[in-house]
């Protein structure tokens, strides 16, 4: 999550972020071993089980979505973060957008009020409970998951196709955002439920943050030649560790944001639109 | 005594500055003790002046809307902390009387330290253990025991997950007990042989001898232990978090989910940002704070006026 402009005024100095890499929210369950592991969402059907309206495993808005499953007749036991968290703000902003419902009664936010469930604190807390509860679901970073070993959903996105959260889809969520970022603009802005046909839904980029002083940075060459090593050859690490890469028109333009190469010949979309018009 | 010491020309220098020294650590503990009530005080003012006392009985707790109110977690910690006590009290007298009447004359160390030793567990360590072991306990045994037994009440209502106010309650009562068994242990000790002969000579039964020249003498000890192990009760923090489902709701269900005002402090403070969010944790604090203060000066009172009696 980015900083909100009144946090930023809270700092000492001011800073410039810029996005890093992708990370996925994923929904995580936990049925049993000899439960069905696949198990196919979307976003009005999350916000309602996290709403209270779905309460059971085998409730029809869940067998519709999973044709031919059988779900056993078990109480979901919904898990969710009891501290405030990036992840819980990504998760609640995608169910802010897909539910009316949702946006009208808790809303998006790092906490919020909660209508129900279980809170784990951390992401390993949530883990933590989902592993060892049947029929519990909840939501934790992509990492999380994949680390202990947990099921997790396929989610249908915005353009009706059914989305598992592997690296690439994950990357692609970022990229109707950037190609309307120009070379002047911040670079921050909301990813998750875009309209690409391949995206993950519930994505976010993770953002660094520097001191915005001219001149410390030109002068720390240190910190430079590390920015640039990072932008340029961590996106294999960034894979192993389940997050994924920017796309590489923004790492260009977080580069020139920083001042590490000179201002790249990128005409933002939306001005080659309006040179249009 | 003290006046003499200081004063006294025939006392060693060497005394004398000690006394110095002994006072000065008296002194800083009473200014540590003022320093922390002025500190959350400070640290909640926002709280204060926004909320003022109806903080206390607000039940609402919205990050959001930045609304606050402490009552959820006053009943969290209040109701799993007077469970705990329930559960573990009569255990813990019995034990005692095992280990000061009934057991072997060898073993009696043995037990003795053994149930200290509980007390020096780490709380993670018995959080770790009630979210792995006692949770689905309760999930697949206690609850469906207790489905069946009290079927109308309103105080089992499912579904159970394993998490909830039971749990804590079973998990604190495990954590107090060190505290109960060690005081019983020590009031019955404390009553004189002579009595328990008495007792018997009038052709009491072993039970009988126990509660006229034990129980009912100890009793007020027994309680001041009970208020002791309340105090820790009311302030655990980590194993409680790891089991109580942290939901800032009051539910009727021993085996829904809860808050204690340690839980939140714990879970919520490391990330927090908005000052009026803060600002009431510090306020459910100062209320923790305040109750286990009181708690604790009861207490002290109880085991004080027990103990007089005692010696008459």
């Amino acid at each position: 999550m980015p900083l909100k402009p009144k946090e930023r005024k809270k700092l000492k100095y001011p800073v410039i972020q810029v996005p890093v890499v992708i990370g996925a929210v994923v929904v995580t369950f936990y049925l049993g071993s000899d439960a069905p592991q696949n198990l196919v969402l979307d976003g009005s059907t999350i916000a309602d089980i996290y709403l209270g309206k779905i309460s059971k495993w085998n409730d029809p808005a869940i067998l519709d979505l999973n044709p031919g499953v059988k779900f056993p007749d078990l109480g979901i036991m919904v898990v969710r973060r009891a501290d405030s968290s990036g992840t819980t703000a990504i998760f609640t902003k995608y169910l802010s957008s897909v539910s009316s419902d949702w946006k009208s009664s808790v809303g998006a936010g790092k906490s919020v009020k909660w209508k129900l469930g279980f809170g784990g604190k951390g992401n390993d807390g949530v883990t933590g409970i989902v592993k060892q509860t049947k029929g519990a679901l909840g939501y934790v970073e992509l990492a999380y998951a994949l680390n202990s070993k947990l099921s997790y959903a396929h989610l249908k996105n915005s353009r009706g196709r059914v989305i598992e959260p592997k690296i690439e889809n994950v990357s692609i969520a970022a990229q109707s955002l950037v190609s309307k970022l120009g070379v002047d603009d911040e670079l921050i802005g909301d990813i998750s439920n875009s309209n690409k046909a391949t995206a993950y839904p519930i994505a976010s980029m993770t953002y660094l943050l520097l001191p915005q002083l001219e001149a410390k940075i030109k002068s720390d060459l240190q910190l430079r030649k590390f920015i640039q090593w990072a932008y340029s050859n961590g996106d294999a690490q960034a894979v192993k560790l389940h997050y994924a890469p920017l796309p590489n028109k923004l790492k260009t333009l977080v580069l020139n944001k920083l001042g590490l190469i000179k201002k790249p010949e990128i005409k933002a979309e939306k001005d080659a639109a309006i040179s249009i018009q | 005594m003290l006046q003499l010491v200081s004063n006294n020309p025939e006392f060693h220098i060497s005394d004398k500055r000690f006394y110095r020294l002994a006072q000065g650590v008296g002194w800083s503990v009473v200014i540590l003790f003022g320093a922390l009530i002025l500190s959350l005080i400070f640290s909640s003012q926002e709280s204060i002046v926004k909320f003022g006392i109806g903080f206390l009985w607000d039940t609402s707790w919205d990050p959001i809307e930045e609304y606050y109110g402490a009552l959820t977690f006053a009943y969290g910690t209040l109701i799993t902390s007077i469970l705990a006590l329930a559960i573990s009290a009569p255990p813990c007298i019995a034990l005692a009387l095992f280990t000061t009447e009934i057991c072997h004359q060898k073993f009696r160390g043995i037990l003795a330290f053994l149930i200290e030793m509980l007390a020096a567990i780490p709380s993670i360590i018995y959080g770790t253990w009630a979210l792995f072991i006692l949770a689905p306990l309760v999930r697949e045994v206690i609850f469906p025991i207790c489905n069946k037994c009290l079927p109308a009440w309103g105080i089992v209502q499912g579904p159970s997950f394993g998490l909830g106010i039971l749990t804590s309650s079973l998990i604190l009562a495990i954590m107090v007990s060190p505290i109960i068994a060690t005081i019983c242990i020590e009031v019955f000790k404390a009553v004189p042989v002579n009595q328990r002969y008495a007792a018997l000579a009038l052709d009491a039964t072993r039970w009988e001898m126990f509660k006229i020249a034990l129980l009912k003498p100890g009793a007020k000890g027994i309680l001041g232990g009970m208020i002791l192990g309340l105090g820790r009760a009311l302030g655990e923090t980590m194993a409680v978090a790891m089991v109580i489902g942290n939901a800032p709701e009051i539910s009727a269900s021993l085996f829904g989910p809860g808050a204690t005002m340690a839980s939140v402090i714990a879970n919520e403070y490391a990330e927090a940002v908005d000052d009026l969010h803060l600002s009431s944790l510090n306020y459910v604090a100062l209320i923790l704070f305040l109750i286990t203060f009181l708690v604790n000066i009861l207490a002290k009172k109880i085991v004080k006026r027990a103990s007089g009696m005692a010696k008459q």
